[in-house]
């Protein structure tokens, strides 16, 4: 079993790299994906690398759907992340887009691949542009209670928060300053 | 041609040399102007071969500190910018030298823009870094011509008794193309954040002309040809003939865009040494067949510094059963890179002698 301190700080830096919006959502370690509970470290269903099991509950907390459980439902199924990646668009074509990934589950180095459109939700379609960023896992759904098992790839882009009109105020003024100082 | 695996040992001080490294995050050029100067060009990292630039100079003993005179980022592609912060930094003496573009208000205020939280380290914060640098020099009192400078066509960025490097682009139509293009990609109020993707032409990349007592070379960058003469190669060929160059970088990754008849009549000899670094991305491939074809019948001494296919471990077999039949043209990034080395001195008549390094490699079968 993974010991709580790394755990909770890798869980930190990823909470980090989240939008603001769902902070407050995940911020007491409970993953309220209708009709998905997320797994604790250690649990039975966790992967084979007991070392890791955090990424599979915060990478699928990124694919949350903005709706909470009701309070004091019983979760319907479990996911099983296998294999988790934070992706970018590179480029968009008629039926496919090229994307790069960083894996989130290990080390192995980045990949690009092109996937084909189709695998997208028509939610998730209006995101697709070059430069979106999204979130990739490959798993096992297990239904509660008969434990039927699965396997299931879920892609869902983040939905970010817009850039206010102060954010961007504030990048003219500093490209202005640079231009000054750097005489150019 | 040789394969010197080992074979490392400074330039004479009067050889021109370029060492073309890739495909890694990007690509670089490390070019000894003679003397024991240097300038690189570009930046790229690889898991196999680190800071190759950096760290090939290290190798030899030349102390990028000093020697390095002249750094150049000829055009900003995202990736192939990755590590050039690191280059500008460890690169204390040297002039950084941006393309016009880069310095203008929209592409400035695009480097400010607040940066979207990704993994994925996006060109732009790269930059973002590169500029501190440059701030803090001034700020140390340097004057700004010392620090950096702007290139347009014409622009003489090194000149020395053993050697002269001039840029043959951009031409101001194409900075206001790539200018145009900047701001559309500049963020928007109430828009959804996205990681800033790099603009999709290269018009307004540096050309680099390398004239030595031994030779002269044509460093192609990414520019691509164009059907107005105000850009692309059609302007640079008529910036007037000069050389002609017995070795050339060949532009955008010897990709069919970039083919312009005129560059290879005009500005180079007959069978030119040819260098190339490869491309892809998803399952797009530079060079491809038809590209490989054309430039051996025009160079078929071309070499390769390595190729950019290396293929994924595998994954747990329930997620390779996943990926099957939705993921085409996988591929690591950044694995299989290599390092060319051509050095041409007083002696060889413009014939540049080249050295292919780890994954590099000849391109034509018939060489």
């Amino acid at each position: 079993m993974a010991s709580p301190a790394p755990a909770n700080d890798l869980r930190r830096s990823l909470i980090d790299e989240a939008e603001q919006p769902i902070r407050p959502m995940i911020a007491g370690g409970r993953v309220p994906i209708p009709g998905v509970r997320a797994m604790e470290p250690g649990s039975a269903e966790t992967t084979a690398d007991p070392t890791r099991p955090v990424v599979i509950s915060t990478a699928t907390v990124f694919n949350l759907p903005r709706q909470t459980e009701r309070r004091g439902e019983s979760p319907k199924a479990t996911l099983q992340p296998l294999q988790s990646w934070e992706g970018v668009v590179l480029e968009v074509r008629d039926t496919t887009f090229s994307v790069r990934l960083v894996d989130l589950t290990g080390d192995r180095p980045e990949e690009e691949m092109e996937l084909e459109k189709e695998e997208l939700s028509d939610f998730d379609l209006e995101l697709l542009e070059p430069g979106a960023i999204f979130y990739w896992t490959v798993g096992y759904r297990r239904q509660l209670p008969s434990g039927a098992r699965a396997r299931v790839s879920l892609i869902r882009f983040r939905r970010l928060p817009a850039w206010s009109r102060s954010e961007l105020a504030s990048a003219r003024d500093r490209a202005a300053e640079t231009a000054h100082e750097l005489g150019w | 041609m040789s394969s010197a695996g080992s074979e490392i040992e400074a330039p004479s001080p009067d050889e021109i040399e370029i060492s073309l490294f890739g495909p890694g995050f990007g690509e670089s050029m490390a070019v000894h102007l003679g003397d024991g100067r240097w300038m690189i060009v570009d930046s790229c990292v690889s898991p196999s071969m680190g800071r190759p630039a950096l760290d090939y100079l290290a190798e030899i003993n030349v102390d990028c500190r000093t020697a390095v005179v002249a750094v150049v980022a000829t055009h900003w592609h995202d990736d192939h910018v990755r590590g050039f912060a690191e280059v500008v930094s460890q690169c204390e003496g040297a002039t950084v030298f941006l393309g016009s573009a880069l310095q203008q208000h929209e592409f400035l205020t695009l480097v400010a823009s607040p940066p979207t939280t990704t993994r994925i380290p996006p060109g732009a914060r790269e930059f973002a870094a590169v500029i501190a640098t440059l701030r803090e020099r001034r700020n140390g009192g340097r004057s700004a011509d010392v620090v950096s400078r702007l290139v347009t066509e014409q622009t003489i960025v090194d000149e020395s008794a053993m050697s002269r490097v001039v840029a043959l682009s951009p031409s101001s139509a194409a900075v206001e193309d790539a200018i145009s293009a900047f701001a559309d990609l500049l963020p928007e109020p109430r828009r959804p954040q996205l990681r800033i993707p790099a603009p999709s032409k290269n018009a307004a990349s540096v050309v680099l002309w390398v004239e030595g007592a031994g030779g002269a070379a044509l460093l192609g960058a990414d520019l691509e040809a164009e059907h107005r003469n105000d850009r692309g190669w059609g302007r640079v060929v008529a910036l007037g003939e000069r050389g002609p160059a017995g070795l050339v970088k060949v532009p955008h990754h010897g990709g069919q865009t970039a083919h312009d008849e005129r560059m290879w009549d005009r500005l180079l000899r007959v069978r030119p040494q040819a260098l190339l670094t490869p491309w892809t991305l998803g399952g797009n491939l530079l060079p491809d067949e038809d590209d490989t074809r054309r430039i051996c019948e025009l160079a078929p001494e071309a070499v390769i510094v390595g190729r950019a296919s290396a293929s994924p471990k595998r994954l747990e077999s329930a997620v390779e059963r996943s990926l099957k039949g939705v993921a085409k043209g996988r591929r690591v990034v950044g694995h299989g890179a290599g390092h060319v080395r051509a050095r041409c001195g007083p002696a060889d008549s413009g014939n540049w002698r080249v050295d292919l390094m780890r994954s590099a490699e000849r391109m034509c079968s018939a060489a």
